[in-house]
């Protein structure tokens, strides 16, 4: 299952770069083709985006997807 | 971001969550008609009690109007461009299905105690906690962060 709370390891910048491309979750949930809910989901990390959500997010961004997600505590 | 760009955005959001809450009050609606419809069986009651057939008012009073703001709110936020699907709203019905399915088996302990009802009866009892577990736990599942 692809949803979860926020004691999962996996950790985003999502918000940073919103912010550094001046984007709201709104703008860049219409840029990925995604509800604004779904955007700040992934942002809190309480939903795990799919392979193919990741790197839209990362396109939409200009970054790429181990720059926008990282593990906190890999085992 | 501009302010009418911004209210569209609430706009849609209001929308979205009157969504939900349109189709969790058409399964309460749905669920109540199907438990009072579940008690009169269990009770074998003869005739319908004016009180039960006021609860079958109710509840389609409740439903026709939900269903109604339901389908039109859905076809409003997909002429705003909307995205009324992604990804996580299908994570979010497939756990709301796992929830529903723990409600439909948790409705039946009942009946493993001697407890004499007609399988109608115990029928009616298990869509109306399917319907009620799914709305209430994608209620809870969809709120805001």
């Amino acid at each position: 299952m692809a949803q979860t709370d926020s004691s999962h390891p996996l950790r985003n910048r999502i918000k940073l770069e919103r912010a550094r491309h001046d984007l709201t979750q709104e703008r860049l949930a219409d840029l990925v083709g995604v509800t604004r809910k779904t955007i700040n989901t992934v942002e809190t990390a309480r939903f795990v985006p799919s392979t193919v959500l990741a790197l839209k997010l990362a396109k939409a961004l200009h970054t790429t997807v181990d720059e926008l997600f990282y593990l906190t505590d890999e085992q | 971001m501009t302010a009418t760009a911004t209210m569209t955005a609430r706009s849609r959001q209001r929308l979205g969550r009157m969504f939900d809450i349109a189709l969790f009050a058409w399964g309460a609606a749905s669920a109540t008609v199907l438990v009072t419809n579940g008690l009169n069986d269990a009770r074998q009651a003869p005739g319908w009690p004016r009180w039960l057939e006021l609860t079958y008012l109710i509840g389609a009073l409740l439903a026709v109007p939900a269903l109604l703001i339901a389908g039109w709110a859905r076809s409003r936020l997909k002429k705003l461009g909307a995205v009324l699907d992604d990804e996580r709203t299908q994570a979010t019905h497939t756990r709301a299905m796992a929830t529903a399915l723990v409600g439909v088996l948790a409705v039946q302990l009942p009946f493993f105690f001697h407890i004499e009802t007609t399988s109608v009866a115990q029928g009616k009892f298990t869509v109306a906690a399917a319907l009620l577990t799914y709305g209430a736990a994608r209620l809870w599942f969809n709120r805001d962060a």
